[in-house]
């Protein structure tokens, strides 16, 4: 608004000043042509009387006499000075000394250097002529020509018709300091005028345009921020009322617009949020579809899975229990090489069951994997039965089974088989090869994770080797050499039993010394609650 | 002997299983009676009433655990002692598929495969007493 105001007031400031200015110039000029008028009116009656008292005192020859009248009327005021000059052109007398005896222009003619007429110079009476010095001021001057007249010619100097030239020069200083009084007095006058037409401008501005702008831009203001059909109470009738009107018809305008346009997106939106819960449905029914034929499929690969094992294994029993008949002599006395063959057999049998066992879980855990049954678990219980299972195998080999799970330990999120099948592997491993010495089972919190560490004192897996006890079927030589039977898959599905359950498994170890293995899982709030299909 | 008197009913379908189960029991004197199916030892334990069961759990017609439940469920043959007989580790994934059934296992005790005679004697013999 201040710069409206300010735009406004340069303006008017600038027309009123133009227009100021021209009237006072031209008043000024009118006035000073005025004043010169005067002047020279004033003049011309002085010089006519200068004239004719010079001509007569030089008709008489009367030398003292034109000298007094030069000498004291050349030092009146406004009378700038007075010269006659002879006919050759030289000044005999002149109201300032010094110049007398200097010769006027080559030419001959009767105007004195410095009083050149200028073109546009004035010319009253055909005698006074206005015009400016090379100095710049402004001056009358007067010339004539002083003849001898027939009549005094008679008695006089007779053969002389020309008795001298007068130059007379009046200047206009008061008309000047007049002039310039005018000019200063206009010049306050505009200022002042300027001023308090500004005042009046901005006050004008402020009270009467301001107000009616202001609500203008706040109505503005109110569509901008959504409210439309606002209207904008102006109703001045002048340019800020048409665009008060304007702007309100404008304000419908949107208004009917917009509820058009909202009544067009709200049909375009129910059709879109119809055909997008149209397509969820569907697919949601495909996903159940999808859902319920995996689970069919885990279920008949469960069964299928079930078969084979058993199928496979139940004949296997069979023979190692015959074998087992026949070793312990049930049926008769069997000397030590028949001893030593039945054995034998019945190791490789093991061996066949082993890999049958491992093969079996790893499809199981492939399974799980897409179908796990997650829930919150309690940690200490899986450990304290997985750990329990070994027991009597660990007693059997005379090592000592150390088991340092708290009772109650953070609850994890984790499918209860998978847990039992990773520690027993873990564990089932360390007490596989440790020939002598302790397995410690323990387990605490760490932070948002419970970390469970499985300690041997057993053969330990070499730096070469240590990186691949994870790969699925490798087995590090120096366990080939401890344990013939076994598969390589225990470690890659405990590895991926932990992993599936957003948990970390890792390994140190020494060479003879023993090995350390080191699993973290998530507590129960750091993982989200998943349930079937993922 | 220490079999005397006492009549065991082996329950499997494994032809050659149950021929080393019976001849280790018969080294000890005991009565053996078999069935190769779940509803043949139904049958077997109703005719015959046996001292103990030995019992395999997968089996054609009849699971062991219907079996089980079965016979736990009549009063007449609930007090006579069952042996499960089970796989290595096979004991855990049945479990799992009892608990997935809603059933629960009153048997006196379990065996894992394959038989060792001296186990399975003293077992046996446990029970009994």
């Amino acid at each position: 608004m201040r710069r409206l105001r300010v735009r406004i007031i340069v303006y008017v400031g600038i027309a009123l000043m133009l227009g100021l200015g021209f009237y006072c110039i031209a008043g000024l000029r009118i006035h000073t042509s005025q004043l010169l008028e005067e002047r020279v009116r004033i003049i011309a009656a002085a010089s006519g009387i200068i004239e004719q008292n010079i001509e007569n005192s030089m008709m008489r020859n009367h030398k003292e006499d034109l000298q007094f009248i030069v000498e004291n009327m050349g030092t009146a005021r406004g009378i700038e000075e007075i010269k006659i000059f002879d006919e050759n052109g030289k000044i005999v007398l002149a109201s300032d000394p010094a110049m007398i005896g200097e010769t006027a222009n080559v030419d001959g003619s009767p105007f004195p250097k410095g009083r050149l007429p200028r073109e546009k110079e004035a010319v009253y009476y055909d005698r006074l002529r206005v015009f400016r010095t090379e100095d710049g001021y402004r001056a009358i001057g007067m010339t004539t020509v002083i003849e001898n007249e027939k009549r005094c010619r008679q008695c006089h100097d007779k053969k002389r018709r020309t008795l001298g030239t007068l130059d007379m020069a009046f200047n206009t200083l008061e008309i000047d300091a007049k002039t310039i009084e005018n000019r200063n007095r206009a010049i306050i006058f505009g200022i002042v005028t300027f001023i308090l037409v500004s005042a009046v401008i901005s006050l004008f501005v402020k009270y009467s345009v301001y107000p009616e702008i202001r609500k203008i831009t706040e109505g503005t203001e109110k569509i901008h921020s959504g409210d439309y059909g606002y209207s904008v109470p102006v109703h001045s009738d002048d340019e800020i009322g048409w665009l008060a009107r304007s702007f309100n018809r404008m304000s419908m305008r949107l208004k009917r617009q917009r509820e058009e346009q909202s009544e067009k997106w709200k049909l375009e939106m129910e059709e879109k949020v119809r055909n997008a819960t149209d397509e969820l449905e569907k697919t949601n029914r495909e996903l159940t579809k999808v859902i319920h034929d995996l689970k069919k499929l885990d279920a008949m690969k469960s069964d299928v899975a079930m078969v084979i094992y058993h199928d496979l294994r139940s004949p296997l029993a069979a023979i190692q229990s015959c074998l087992n008949v026949v070793l312990e002599g049930i049926v008769g006395e069997v000397n030590p090489r028949q001893k030593d063959m039945l054995r034998r057999a019945d190791e490789d049998i093991d061996k066949l069951l082993t890999f049958i066992t491992d093969l079996l879980d790893l499809s199981q855990i492939e399974m799980r994997s897409v179908v796990r049954n997650l829930q919150p678990l309690q940690l200490s219980d899986v450990l304290i039965r997985t750990v329990g299972t070994f027991a009597a195998r660990a007693e059997q080999k005379g090592l000592t089974l150390n088991l340092n799970v708290p009772s109650e330990l953070p609850v994890i999120f984790a499918d209860k088989a998978h847990m039992e099948q990773a520690f027993r592997n873990i564990v089932g491993n360390a007490v596989k090869y440790t020939s002598e010495g302790t397995v410690s089972v323990a387990a605490q919190e760490d932070g948002g994770f419970v970390k469970t560490t499985v300690a041997d004192t057993g053969i330990g897996i070499s730096e070469e080797d240590l990186p691949k006890i994870f790969d699925i079927f490798y087995r590090a030589p120096n366990a080939k050499a401890v344990e013939k039977v076994g598969t390589g898959l225990g470690m890659s599905i405990a590895k991926r039993i932990i992993e599936d359950h957003w948990g970390t498994i890792a390994v140190e170890s020494v060479q003879g010394r023993g090995t350390t293995f080191t699993v973290k899982l998530p507590k129960a709030k750091q993982v989200q609650p998943q349930r079937g299909v993922q | 002997m220490t079999g005397e008197g006492k009549k065991i009913l082996l329950v499997d379908d494994d032809e050659n299983l149950v021929e080393a189960m019976k001849v280790t029991l018969l080294s000890q004197n005991y009565e053996v009676i078999t069935a190769f199916d779940g509803e043949d030892g139904v049958k077997k334990v109703k005719e015959e009433k046996p001292d103990l069961i030995i019992l395999d759990i997968m089996m054609d017609k009849k699971h062991g655990y219907d079996v089980c439940a079965e016979l736990k469920r009549d009063p007449v043959f609930s007090s006579i002692p069952v042996i499960i007989l089970t796989g290595v580790g096979e004991h855990l994934h049945e479990k799992e598929w009892s608990h997935h059934q809603g059933l629960t296992l009153d048997a006196e005790d379990f065996i894992e495969k394959p038989i060792k005679p001296t186990e399975l004697l003293g077992r046996i013999k446990e029970l009994l007493s």
